[in-house]
């Protein structure tokens, strides 16, 4: 039997009124789908759809044409396979390090049971900050405050882990160092994972597939299966071909070939 | 090295007279400030009853006895108190209404924004009128006064909340109550907050308002009562315990932020 992907979108459309009144194309006629555990990055320039793309796949808005639909099921509404990472931590600094990990039961449940808390500890460790659990959370740096943030959303175990450029917030530093953890994270709990980003490193560092956008309305340009083994190293970043590649994905983004 | 040692302990023997001096500085302005008008009322022979010297509205304020004192603070104190919680009790709750129903907001602003612009000392006396002797039209003053800041910064703090955290919060499909409850409205205290300590001071001025209007007990009461007697050092007096039943208020909800919401606070005043 064949088993449906974990994410597809077909003939997705997405128009937004604009504060005009005018009608805006974010997305045109989107179609590609996830298999269950792949990572997948979507990149591309900014204002082009990415995120529209994400709050889809999230359930958070609908379709005003095509479908998008999750392990063969149409989405008409959030669910709990679905974890989301944001742009920016989304901390609540009025709990602890270790509340916002378990926040999603409580939210969703009213209540906190002390499995969960272990579950939280337990996902605290997995992303380094065992040590952190009774912090609060302005004593943490931004890159500190991401790593919960990826330890909340995988609290319920969803299948699915949509990451809306997780990073962009960060330094450069802790960026690369991010994206390493990432793929610890990944290797250690294989989820499938859809990265929205718009960085071009990050995004063949990560995938095992890249998804190029045009500009809006945003569709798929282009679609990249990156090669390099995994795990990846810090030696993929100097591979001949990581360089290549990343010159052939901005000279796909920019429409126009850049000149130095 | 030993030169270096005794700069370094000359130093902070100064550094830290220099912090005793900033710690004491409001302190120490007060003190001149009290001398001042204790010195300048007696070198130009102010009459008391134009300008009272602090030693003569210490003096008359004793001679009011600390029973009567306290049966004015009290009844001042009650009033302002009840009207101010009921505020609260009315204000917030009606500010969730506010941010969350559209139908609601478009009925009730218009109504709330004739309320705060009519001058409520002016509509005092219409209220006592309306409503009798008794505390209940002075707890409606003092609410009345007190209820629109509540209002329209819980409502600007629970509509400032950001997206991305109602997001998550409908990702997790959690409803509306807990929306408001666990993300809402704890993102709206550091506006509840500011909202509350402006509060305390205008429900003073409401309950002394009031009792202006109508009393026979409360400061309020007593200031009007001593000054139409040209007894201006006591209703000085009374005014002092004005102040300080204003700043108790004002500080005691400042403590309470302090220990039960210290991340509303900039990070300073933790």
């Amino acid at each position: 039997m064949n088993t449906p992907p974990a994410i597809a979108f077909d003939a997705v459309e997405q128009v937004f009124t604009g504060n005009d009144g005018a009608p805006i194309h974010a997305l045109s006629d989107l179609t590609f789908s996830v298999a269950r555990h792949e990572f997948v990055s979507v990149l591309g320039p900014s204002g082009c759809g990415k995120s529209t793309l994400l709050r889809l796949v999230a359930g958070l808005i609908a379709p005003t044409g095509g479908s998008v639909s999750i392990f063969g099921y149409p989405v008409k509404e959030p669910r709990d396979e679905i974890g989301i990472v944001f742009q920016k931590p989304t901390l609540l600094p009025w709990y602890s390090v270790i509340n916002n990990v378990t926040f999603p039961m409580r939210h969703k449940y009213g209540r906190v049971e002390s499995k969960d808390r272990a579950r939280a500890l337990e996902l605290l460790d997995l992303v380094g900050l065992a040590d952190f659990a009774d912090k609060r959370i302005d004593e943490l740096s931004g890159g500190m405050q991401q790593r919960v943030g990826i330890a909340r959303a995988l609290l319920l175990d969803p299948d699915i882990l949509l990451m809306d450029e997780p990073f962009s917030a960060l330094d450069a530093l802790t960026r690369d160092e991010m994206s390493f953890e990432l793929l610890r994270i990944w290797r250690d709990r294989p989820k499938t994972v859809l990265f929205i980003t718009h960085s071009i490193p990050d995004a063949l560092l990560l995938s095992d597939r890249i998804l190029v956008m045009s500009e809006r309305p945003g569709c798929i340009r282009e679609e990249i299966k990156v090669p390099f083994e995994r795990p990846r190293t810090l030696e993929t970043l100097g591979d001949p071909e990581f360089t290549r590649l990343a010159n052939h994905i901005r000279n796909r983004l920019f429409s126009k070939p850049v000149a130095a | 090295m030993t030169n270096l040692y005794d700069r370094t302990t000359t130093m902070s023997l100064r550094q830290q007279v220099l912090r005793l001096l900033d710690r004491f500085t409001p302190a120490l302005a007060f003190v001149v400030l009290i001398g001042l008008w204790e010195i300048s009322t007696r070198v130009f022979s102010i009459p008391s009853f134009l300008l009272p010297a602090p030693s003569r509205i210490i003096a008359d304020g004793f001679a009011v006895a600390a029973s009567t004192w306290a049966g004015h603070i009290w009844a001042t104190m009650r009033v302002a108190l009840i009207g101010y919680l009921l505020a609260i009790a009315i204000g917030i709750p009606l500010a969730v209404g506010l941010a969350k129903s559209r139908f609601l907001a478009r009925t009730l602003y218009p109504a709330l924004i004739i309320i705060q612009s009519t001058p409520i000392v002016a509509v005092a006396p219409i209220i006592v009128v309306t409503l009798g002797a008794g505390d209940l039209p002075r707890i409606v003053i003092t609410f009345l006064i007190t209820f629109f800041p509540i209002v329209v910064s819980t409502t600007t703090g629970l509509l400032a909340t950001p997206e991305e955290l109602i997001e998550l919060s409908r990702s997790l499909r959690a409803g509306t109550r807990r929306e408001v409850m666990q993300v809402r409205l704890p993102y709206a205290l550091p506006y509840i907050f500011s909202a509350l300590k402006i509060s305390t001071t205008l429900a003073v001025i409401g309950a002394v308002v009031a009792e202006f209007v109508a009393a026979d007990k409360g400061l309020g009461f007593f200031i009007s009562f001593s000054t139409s007697f040209f007894k201006i050092p006591q209703a000085f007096a009374g005014l002092v315990f004005l102040v300080i039943l204003s700043m108790l208020l004002f500080r005691t909800v400042g403590f309470l932020q302090k220990r039960f919401a210290p991340w509303s606070l900039p990070k300073n005043e933790r």
